[in-house]
This record gives structure tokens, sequence and C-alpha cells, in this order.
């Protein structure tokens, strides 16, 4: 709600400049602010109780299998079941007959009931049956049914529970299994990709981006638990896939445009968070340096490679280049500095860090992006306070460090105004030129 | 490729579609419900030994585990080839029922699936892990003596889908308070390939306590 305040004022003050500006007519302005006001608000909080309405109704079912009443027949329970699966079908086809073309609440919520009653069902036949144990078979089962659901009407609401659904196989998978890593995640994954691109959806996005995120944390888990890599190694990989998905977000792509600022955030995002803990938990070991170097070096060079062609299209400046293949060369030899130069190592990323804060920070005034201008701030700080607590107890060199961090930074700041200013100047000329 | 993906997505609603759906989840529902009956109902009846624990599920609710005489079996003495089994293997196990207690327990255990012989039966089951028997077996009273112990063997710790069992809110104590007053038995479907099913539960070798009708 906030949210939507700040953008109406936001918008208010644009359309007041650019009616000055004579861009928009005036006369427009109050019925576009009037349309602004009168959209969002109200199906939101409708949206919410619906969805609310039905996730109840789903603890509902899920408690009448749990409590696995005897004084009813193993017949009489799956009916009940399949009627109330195929009665919220019945709801949704007679919606769909009479006024809800695309995207109807009421239609998503009652189909949305249906792959959830599908899903309780599965339990209630694992219960019935003594099948124990394999949860993932049980999961993968719901996550296809609401997969083809959402393909097959399309359907928003099945497209948002089979995201949710595919880490949660994945996580059963290892969990059963840990030796195994569950690369069949990404066949389900990338149809609810394909499937929200294509309807052009922004917020499946988010979700999508993150039901990745929980897969790498699993994959993660697999590389240190069961092939016991080091902790510095598996992070430094990490933070160069959240890179490729930062370059990614980048590159003008039809398929992938709806996904851009997701890509580019959540990306971001995990590169920093990623990078921050790197030297936190360097443990000073490769345990199997071939495969590492191998695995670095492809992700590197896709980071390359993505951030390449961001670059072509104009998306990228030479900054962005510069700090990006940057970041790519330090996470890749991270573990091996860590390795030959102990403490100087980390003290020498910390520098880097700083730096990428700053740089993160100029990037998002240059985009007009807000997040990326207040991730640049909040891990500068993050990184001021590790730097403070490590070097506590030793206050002179804490005293030195920020000294000389924040005289270089001044100075930055001078030079890049007189650039800055410069560059004005230029286009000032340019202009009255032209 | 694009366009017509997002002819697809876009599209409104259609409402062949969502019958299909729904349609297609009910065949998946009916097909494991009909796939269990026919086991149920076909398999190679098997009574196994077991001790049962109470926990609970959070989505199925009440259940007991069940662990068998034939969760933990010796490679050593019982395969062929002991040393290529790991945890994570599919593994089949060849029953055979002992003449006197009338239970079924494990003669041998393959990477695949043995010929079938007349008396035997052949469940199927995934290594959990594998356990290495103690070197330096303890001398406590009442113990085999060492020399019948397999010293330094290796065991596979084998499930075979069969684990748990459900039974009414509030009840797995009871089921637990049996198993202390005495012996509890499995009474298991095996089917052609291997999978087993639970029919239903016996104390003391009498009659049984809880059997599960087909549906």
């Amino acid at each position: 709600m906030i949210l939507r305040q700040q953008y109406l004022k936001r918008l208010k003050s644009d359309l007041d400049r650019w009616s000055q500006q004579g861009l928009v007519d005036p006369a427009k302005v109050p019925s576009i602010i009037k349309d602004a006001q009168g959209t969002g608000g109200g199906t939101s909080l409708a949206t919410v109780l619906a969805v609310l309405g039905v996730v109840l109704l789903g603890f509902a079912a899920m408690s009448f299998v749990a409590a696995n009443w005897t004084e009813m027949s193993k017949l009489t329970k799956l009916l009940v079941l399949a009627f109330g699966m195929w009665g919220s079908v019945g709801i949704a086809a007679w919606r769909i007959r009479t006024d809800d073309k695309e995207h109807g609440l009421y239609t998503e919520a009652a189909i949305l009931l249906a792959v959830i009653l599908f899903g309780v069902s599965i339990m209630l036949i694992g219960q019935m049956y003594h099948i124990g144990g394999e949860y993932s078979d049980g999961l993968m089962l719901w996550m296809t049914g609401a997969l083809v659901t959402a393909w097959l009407v399309p359907s928003r609401a099945a497209l948002v529970l089979a995201i949710i659904l595919t880490p949660m196989w994945s996580i059963a998978v290892i969990m059963e299994d840990p030796a195994l890593l569950h690369w069949q995640f990404i066949i389900p994954i990338s149809l609810a990709g394909l499937l929200a691109a294509a309807m052009g959806w922004r917020p499946a996005a988010h979700l999508i981006i993150i039901a990745w995120g929980v897969w790498f944390s699993t994959t993660a888990l697999w590389l240190l638990e069961y092939l016991d890599w080091s902790a510095d190694t598996v992070f430094a990989l990490a933070a160069m896939v959240a890179l490729i998905i930062f370059a990614k977000g980048h590159i003008a792509m039809r398929l992938i445009a709806p996904f851009e600022d997701a890509m580019i955030h959540w990306g971001l995002l995990a590169a920093m968070g990623t990078a921050f803990w790197l030297p936190l938990v360097a443990e000073g070991q490769l345990p199997d340096e071939t495969y590492y170097i191998w695995v670095a070096i492809i992700l590197g060079a896709m980071v390359l490679a993505t951030g390449g062609m961001a670059y072509m299209q104009s998306r990228f400046a030479i900054p962005d280049m510069a700090v990006l293949t940057a970041a790519t060369v330090t996470f890749v030899l991270f573990p091996y500095a860590s390795l030959a130069l102990g403490d100087l190592a980390d003290w020498l990323f910390v520098i880097a860090y700083f730096g990428a804060s700053v740089w993160c920070v100029s990037y998002g005034t240059r985009t007009h992006d807000r997040f990326s201008i207040n991730l640049g701030f909040a891990a500068f700080g993050l990184m001021a306070l590790y730097v403070y607590f490590e070097t506590v107890g030793t206050l002179l060199d804490t005293a030195a460090f920020f000294a000389v961090g924040g005289v270089l930074l001044i100075g930055l700041s001078v030079g890049l105004g007189r650039i800055r200013q410069r560059l004005l100047a230029r286009q000032a000329k340019a202009e009255k030129v032209a | 490729m694009i366009s017509w993906i997002e002819n697809i997505a876009r599209a409104p609603y259609r409402l062949w579609g969502l019958i299909l759906a729904a349609a297609i989840m009910t065949l998946l529902l009916g097909q494991i419900v009909v796939e269990r009956i026919t086991l149920l109902s076909s398999g190679t009846e098997v009574r196994l030994a077991t001790a049962p624990v109470d926990p609970r599920d959070i989505f199925r609710g009440d259940y007991v585990i069940l662990t068998y005489d034939i969760s933990r079996l010796p490679v050593d003495r019982l395969a062929d080839d002991p040393d290529q089994f790991k945890g994570g293997d599919t593994v089949y196990v060849t029953l055979v029922e002992d003449d006197t207690s009338g239970l079924w327990q494990a003669m041998t255990i393959h990477h695949q699936r043995p010929e079938t012989v007349a008396g035997t039966a052949t469940i199927r089951g995934r290594i959990d892990w594998m356990d290495t028997a103690p070197l330096t077996p303890t001398a406590l009273p009442g113990e085999a003596p060492v020399d019948e112990r397999c010293v330094g063997c290796r065991n596979a710790r084998i499930s075979y889908g069969i684990e748990s069992y459900f039974v009414p809110e509030g009840t797995g104590r009871d089921l637990e308070d049996m198993r202390d007053e005495g012996s509890v038995t499995v009474i298991a479907a095996v089917s052609e390939n291997g999978t087993a099913a639970i029919k239903g539960l016996i104390l003391d070798g009498g009659d049984p306590v809880y059997l599960e009708p087909l549906l």
C-alpha cells in the first residue's frame, strides 16, 4: 500500500512537470490520476482474501486426511476429496462460461482449490495404503498436476503452486538421498519459467528466481556435505551464478523481458550477499582443485559472455563491464589467493568489496534504480561493520583503515564530480552547436 | 516458437483445458489406487518380524515406523559381490519362509532382480547407508560368542517402502504397547517386480490386530 501511495505521489509530480514542459495535455492530468487511483487497491485485498480462503480450505482437507478417521471407509474418503476437486473444477467452469474470460479472481481461486485437493488426495492415498517415506514421488506428482493445469487452462494460480512445489520436490529428493545432484529440477522449473514468460507475468518471475535460489542452496549443500568441497569454493561459484543471473537480466530478449527487473535485483542481491560471506567462510583448503577450477572457469566465461552481450546491446556501460570482469576474476581466484596469502587475501577482498558497493550505488544512480542504490549502501555499511568488529581491539588499525578508505572515497567523489561537470559542459556545448 | 507459446499462455481460459487437466489428475490418482489394490490382492504374501516406534507426519497424521529384521542385512554373507554395495543403490532381497516361525527371512541380496524360485519371494529396496560391524566386539553377558559374529562385516541399512504404518489419531501408542507385550509381525504383499505393500499387522502370531480393506 505504501509503495502504491509513493507511486501515485511520484506520478502526480511527474505529470505536473510534464504538463509544464508541454509533454502532456494538462486537461488530461486529472483523468490519468483518477485512473491510476482506481486500479489495483481493491482487487489486491479481494485477491488476498480469496487466496487465504482457499489456503484455509486446503488446510481443512489436510487435517481431514491427517485425522485418519476410521468411521469412514477408504472409498468414501476418496470420493469426498474427488467430489471436492471436481466441484472446484465445476465452479471454475461455471465462472468461465458466465463472465470470466481470463485471470478471473474467483476462477483462479477455484482452480487453485482443485489442484490443492489433488495434492491432498495423493497424501490420502499414501496414508490409506501405508506408502511411507517417499515424499518426493508424491510431491513430483502434485507438481506435475499443477503444471499441467497451468499450461492447459492457462492458470496463474496453478502456476504459482507448481513453482512453489518444484523446490519442495527437490528438497524432498535430497533429504531422501543426499548423494544425489537433483538436476531433474531444471525440467519443471524451465517449463514454469517458459509459461510465466509467455504470459508476460512479472510476479511469477520473482517466485521462479526464489525457487532457483532454493535449488542452488540445496546444490551448494550437496557440494559441501557430499562432495566435501570447501565453503569458499562453493560460495565463489554461487556468487558467479548470481552474476550470470544479474548480467542475463540486461540482455534484450523478448522471452525474458518480464523477468528483467527480478533477475537484476535478485542477481545483484545474491552476488553481493554471497560475496560478503566469502572471506568469512574461507577455510584455507582446496579439497578438489581440478573440478573447482573447471567449474569456476566455465561459470566465469558465462558471466563474461553474458556481460559482453549486454555491453554489445548497450545495456552495460564500460564501468559495469570492468566491475563484472574484476569480480569474476576475484571469485575464480579467491580460494587460491586465500590459500596462498592468508589474511592478506581477506583484506584485499574487503577493499574490492567496498569498491563493488560504490559501483552498486553508481549503477543504481545511472539506471535510476533505487534498489541498487540502497543495496550498495547496505553492503558498504555491513562490510564497514565487519571490518570494525574484525579489527576491534586494535583500534589504531581500524582507524587507519577507515581513514585511508575515507580519503580515497572523498578523492573519488571529487574526481567523479569533475568528470560529471566536464561531461555536462560538453553535452551543453554540443546541444548549443546543434 | 515464442509466439506459439504466447498464443497458448495469453489465450482466454480454455474450458476443455480445465476439464482435461482435472481428468488427467483423476486418472493419476486412480492409477495409484488400482496399482495398490492389484498388488495387495495378487502379490505373494510374506510375514516379517518388526518393531514399531510412534512418530507423527505433519500431512498424513499419526503413524508408526516399522523396522524389520530384513532392514539391516550383512552383505558379506548374503551377496556374491559385497564390495559393490553402497548407499543409494537399488537392491533385490530374496526372502524364504522359515518353517518353524512362519516368518520370511533374507536369503540373498542382489543388484539385479534374480530369477524367481518356487517358495521364495523377491522384495525391492534401496540402501539408505552402509555400516560396518565393530572390529573389536564388546563382550557383554548374553551376547553371541565372538567366533559366531561377523566382526568387521559390512551391513546394508535398507528401506522397502513399507516402513510407515498410518493409524487413527492418538492410537500410535497402543501399537507400541502391543509391541512391548509381545512380538509384532507385518503381513506384506510382494509383487512380481519386487514392490511391497502392507496388508495387516499380527500380534504374537495370532489373528491380525489390523487388517486393511482394499477400499
